[in-house]
């Protein structure tokens, strides 16, 4: 139990400051162990990551597989039958030998059959999906801009100088524009851009001190 | 050769009075000393609200971090931190109240094991632990285009009484949030991603501004040693704002405090 303890609750927090401490060093002290520590952790952050997106795939099957199972809305198995087989088939020919180009020591990613599953699916929706945004993007400002408060009309007012003194013939019948609405973007908003982006940098700072001095428990199992 | 780098001594220092403080209000904790008030977030007390709701309208409350929103090898690992807090906070609510809740999982696959104890510690920690679904924990694999689509039909299919949205987002997100509202949902949500606040703003019945969410993971978790930091961080705020006004009077007298800091 004790040991179970040390590895689940313990040693994260160990390889954290193990990790992290020396990386941080790193920026103060010009030493070459710790440039080669810094570099060789680098590498490691590509490994793992690449075979996460491996475990990713298999979590993804497995997850189409119990939902097929536990469905009882027999109507969808359609759609999750044509998922795993799109899944399959770009998984097959992305990783074909018979596909590989060997001059440049890649599978079947760049080979014609790939690429036509990719733009023909992938492609086409994920186009589609970004027109979708600007439309939701619309009937969200209908609903958000309006005189409601003070504040929300600050920021109707502001959004429309702001948008109106590129046009052409706003800028003729109200020449005042032009500048108003490059006040607002270079003092109004950078002034509280830059506040904004103070704010979120000490935020992440803290989670950050937190985890080196041990006390972030977030993601480490503690009612093991 | 070990050699010191001068010129980073201001950041050095900053280091020292982060790491000075966060020690300090910890040992004040230790030592049962009372800690100045803080705000309490609008949106935290919005999410027990949120799920109560969804339970009335017999639907479950959606989690996401976003498409790509949990990344653990790069400078937003705060965010995801904190972004799980929040998950675990709304977990124990919903498995208290016996609400339904799926997690729409981002695309890092490196990330899915320390999401899932996330999950599953929230219903140990609620007194449910055979209330968690792994069903419904969903993978949509890789980018926004896929994610967005699963989202949006899960919420038609399963319906949404609470949608949660609060990780490293990107604008592509928007969709989602606004089908949330489509769909009669409460939507709760922020990032610390500046570019992608705007979403949040437009669409949100409650959100998190900038840094609040990155406070609320400490906030919500109960624990007396995370909050005390929070109380570092405000301090950290009146130091910048004196270097800051500091600075610009010392520049304006034709002292180089720029170049004196080493910025």
């Amino acid at each position: 139990m004790a040991s179970r303890n040390f590895i689940r609750r313990d040693l994260p927090l160990i390889l954290v400051a193990l990790t992290a401490f020396p990386i941080l060093l790193n920026r103060f002290v010009t030493d070459d162990l710790l440039k080669n520590y810094w570099t060789t952790l680098g590498s490691w952050t590509s490994y793992i990551s690449m075979i996460a997106w491996g475990l990713g795939v298999i979590y993804l099957f497995n997850g189409e597989y119990h939902a097929l199972q536990m469905n009882k809305d027999k109507g969808i198995v359609p759609y999750l039958m044509f998922g795993i087989l799109v899944g399959f088939s770009l998984l097959l020919v992305g990783m074909s030998i018979l596909y590989a180009d060997w001059t440049t020591m890649q599978l079947g990613i760049r080979h014609e059959s790939y690429v036509w599953w990719y733009n023909g699916f992938y492609g086409a929706q994920s186009q589609a999906f970004y027109g979708l945004m600007f439309l939701y993007l619309m009937s969200a400002s209908y609903r958000m801009l309006r005189f409601r408060n003070l504040e929300a009309s600050i920021l109707l007012l502001s959004g429309v100088i702001y948008t109106l003194r590129n046009t052409p013939i706003f800028n003729l019948y109200f020449p005042w524009m032009m500048p108003l609405g490059e006040w607002i973007n270079n003092i109004g908003y950078t002034g509280g851009y830059n506040a904004a982006l103070i704010c979120m940098a000490f935020g992440s700072l803290l989670v950050g001190c937190r985890q080196l001095l041990g006390r972030e428990r977030t993601a480490v199992e503690v009612t093991a | 050769m070990v050699a010191i780098e001068t010129k980073y001594w201001m950041e050095f220092v900053w280091y020292v009075i982060m790491f000075g403080t966060v020690y300090y209000y910890l040992k004040k904790v230790e030592r049962n000393e009372k800690l100045p008030e803080l705000r309490t977030i609008p949106a935290t007390l919005a999410i027990e609200e949120g799920v109560g709701r969804a339970l009335e309208m017999g639907k479950p409350v959606h989690y996401s971090l976003g498409s790509d929103g949990a990344p653990i090898m790069s400078s937003s690992v705060g965010t995801t931190i904190a972004a799980l807090a929040v998950l675990k906070y709304t977990t124990r609510l919903s498995a208290k109240y016996g609400t339904r809740m799926i997690m729409h999982l981002p695309s890092q696959g490196e990330a899915i094991p320390m999401i899932e104890g996330v999950i599953r510690e929230g219903y140990i920690e609620a007194g449910k632990p055979d209330a968690f679904q792994r069903g419904d924990m969903h993978y949509y694999g890789y980018l926004t285009a896929a994610f967005s689509p699963g989202v949006y039909t899960s919420f038609v299919r399963e319906g949404v009484g609470l949608f949660m949205h609060a990780g490293s987002v990107i604008t592509y997100e928007f969709p989602i949030l606004e089908a949330a509202k489509i769909n009669n949902a409460i939507v709760i949500g922020g990032t610390p991603r500046w570019t992608a606040t705007y979403i949040f703003a437009m669409a949100c019945d409650h959100m998190f501004i900038g840094e609040e969410l990155l406070a609320a993971g400490a906030a919500l978790s109960e624990n007396k040693y995370l909050t005390s930091s929070i109380v570092s961080e405000e301090i950290w705020k009146y130091i910048a704002v004196l270097l800051l006004v500091g600075g610009l009077v010392l520049q304006f007298m034709g002292i180089p405090f720029k170049s004196l800091a080493g910025l």
